[in-house]
């Protein structure tokens, strides 16, 4: 491994495991008193927001697809992952953190194999046509989920149509880990060989198609990705909330996800990890500080929206990335940067 | 070669290509000429697979190739530089020219490096800009990219879709002159064009083909003195 690149991963292993510390003091400690349960929440959403965000990116910043059905793949993540748990924890006794693991697992495999069977017939076609696909998809989940007994199946009784009694097991300190195991295998694929493939496909098909790439292939693969982040995002979520409607994965959810990515920026991985959490918690964050205007927040939040749109179109960060450790090394990742482009020349 | 035999390529109703059969031998620059519409970037994408034909044959030594896929097609030694200026706008020109070494692994580095290398020689230009964005190149510097990139593919022939589309007259004699230079290190090309002056003068035999029938072939010095041809393409 070169030397710069071992650098760079140090720090950005640094800057994590401090954020993580970070959060320990906040959450672990009495420092917050007895407010730290609800910020514990708000950053628990606002990181699983983070994970779908990012999945929705990829399919829209670098494949340069609209998906408007990503709370379709996220709500198959839920309940395929709190039916799994329900089933396991009604015979045994398992500690949390396998449990969690588990769900996660179940969430990401289910809604990826529902993002294949999608995939491949749905990315055939591109533009407006798959995304009135995608939120097709979306409905027909949420009207199965809506109408499925799910008290037959795990035998937990059900309030109406929601499906309550699933453990609790999202802890904060394995949600953060997982949201950073996702966001550095997300952007991975991005810069590997695949990602560069899929991004040549945004750019140019033809050219794309001519020097070699399946175009369908790449597609269908980054789609399933896609949709197997949603479903762990969906797990993460089943297990913080404990209690799952159909309803909340709606069509108007999805166009969240889709606004939050346009905002942080198409194309920015950073852009979406910034304004995920921010925007999740934005409408909580106003009624907690000003209770006056508690029932203006969805007003400020549309007009924060509309306000970024008109001023910076192309999202807050505009398809570039930020990087801590660049900002560190600037001076000296020129310098090797030459260098490394001089040794490439000969 | 490579053979097209009885080709047939239909858009929804629209009969496309009828019964079309070329063919193109070893070392040989052939090129097929035709108004707009005639079919001929059709011909093309029906080679490399990017549209699927009704029916007919390509051959490309002794292998039908109709039914493959695209990406399993260029592996076989058949590189396509697209019509237009189908480059990738937002990467820089050496991942453009890395992209036409699509199909190698990481193993094959030291073949990929060389042949990039021979790209970089024969166009000193791409080698200057080639940390610059492909969007920012002038027309003329974009198709050198394009045949570039289809050259770092190391292939047997090479299908140029209009090269000399919208560029200025220098440009166009350059790009021919690349053509020739490509052809003259062994590389088989089958060239398509609406300049059917420059195509003729470079190529050694010719097909015209009018709304999707071949209507003539022959030795492209013989086409370049026909009557018909200077009529209906040579506006003389």
């Amino acid at each position: 491994m070169p030397k710069i690149i071992r650098k760079k991963l140090l720090i950005n292993i640094i800057a994590v495991v401090m954020m993580f510390l970070l959060l320990c003091i906040l959450f672990d400690t009495e420092l917050l008193g007895r407010k730290a349960a609800y910020f514990n929440g708000l950053v628990t959403i606002g990181m699983f927001y983070t994970i779908i965000v990012c999945s929705l990116n990829l399919l829209t910043g670098y494949m340069g697809e609209f998906s408007l059905g990503h709370a379709g793949f996220m709500s198959i993540g839920a309940y395929a992952s709190a039916i799994g748990t329900t089933l396991i924890s009604n015979r045994t006794e398992l500690p949390d953190i396998v449990l969690y693991i588990i769900a996660i697992i179940i969430g990401g495999m289910a809604a990826a194999i529902v993002g294949v069977l999608v995939g491949i017939p749905a990315l055939r076609l591109s533009g407006d046509y798959l995304c009135i696909v995608t939120v097709a998809v979306a409905e027909i989940v949420r009207v199965i989920l809506s109408n499925v007994g799910i008290e037959e199946i795990t035998g937990n009784a059900t309030f109406g149509k929601s499906f309550a009694g699933i453990a609790r097991v999202s802890d904060y300190h394995y949600v953060f880990i997982t949201m950073i195991i996702c966001i550095a295998v997300m952007y991975s694929y991005i810069r590997s060989r695949y990602g560069r493939a899929l991004i040549s496909i945004r750019e140019d098909r033809i050219a794309a198609a001519a020097s070699g790439i399946n175009v369908t292939k790449t597609k269908v693969l980054t789609f399933t990705i896609s949709a197997a982040f949603a479903g762990v995002a969906g797990a993460i979520y089943a297990h913080y909330i404990t209690t799952l409607v159909p309803t909340y994965f709606n069509f108007s959810k999805s166009s969240e996800f889709l606004a939050i990515v346009i905002l942080g920026g198409s194309g920015s991985m950073t852009g979406s990890i910034i304004a995920a959490p921010i925007l999740s918690a934005l409408p909580q964050l106003i009624s907690y500080v000003f209770p006056d205007f508690a029932s203006y927040r969805m007003l400020i939040y549309a007009v924060v929206l509309v306000v970024v749109m008109i001023f910076k179109p192309t999202g807050l960060f505009g398809g570039k990335e930020f990087s801590l450790s660049d900002l560190i090394l600037k001076p000296k990742s020129k310098k090797t940067q030459v260098l490394s482009q001089k040794v490439n020349q000969e | 070669m490579l053979k097209v035999e009885k080709l047939n390529v239909h858009y929804g109703v629209i009969h496309a290509i009828e019964e079309v059969s070329i063919e193109v031998n070893d070392g040989e620059i052939v090129t097929l000429i035709g108004a707009n519409g005639a079919g001929k970037t059709t011909i093309l994408h029906t080679i490399t697979g990017l549209k699927k034909a009704t029916s007919g044959k390509v051959i490309f030594d002794d292998k039908d190739l109709l039914k493959e896929e695209p990406s399993r097609i260029i592996r076989h030694g058949i590189a396509h530089v697209p019509e237009g200026r189908h480059v990738f706008v937002d990467m820089t020109v050496r991942e453009n020219i890395e992209m036409g070494a699509y199909m190698y692994n990481k193993k094959d580095k030291d073949k990929i490096l060389s042949r990039m290398d021979d790209v970089f020689e024969k166009f000193p230009r791409l080698k200057e800009r080639q940390s610059q964005l492909a969007g920012t190149l002038s027309g003329g510097e974009q198709q050198m990219l394009a045949v570039g990139r289809a050259l770092m593919a190391g292939p047997k022939i090479i299908l140029m879709d209009e090269p000399s589309m919208g560029l200025s007259p220098l440009l166009v004699q350059e790009i021919f002159a690349i053509i020739k230079e490509v052809n003259r290190q062994g590389i088989t090309v089958l060239l398509v064009e609406q300049n059917a002056k420059m195509a003729l003068k470079v190529a050694n035999r010719a097909y015209v083909l009018e709304t999707g029938k071949i209507k003539l072939s022959g030795n492209a010095d013989d086409l370049l003195h026909n009557d018909e041809v200077r009529k209906a393409y040579l506006g003389a």
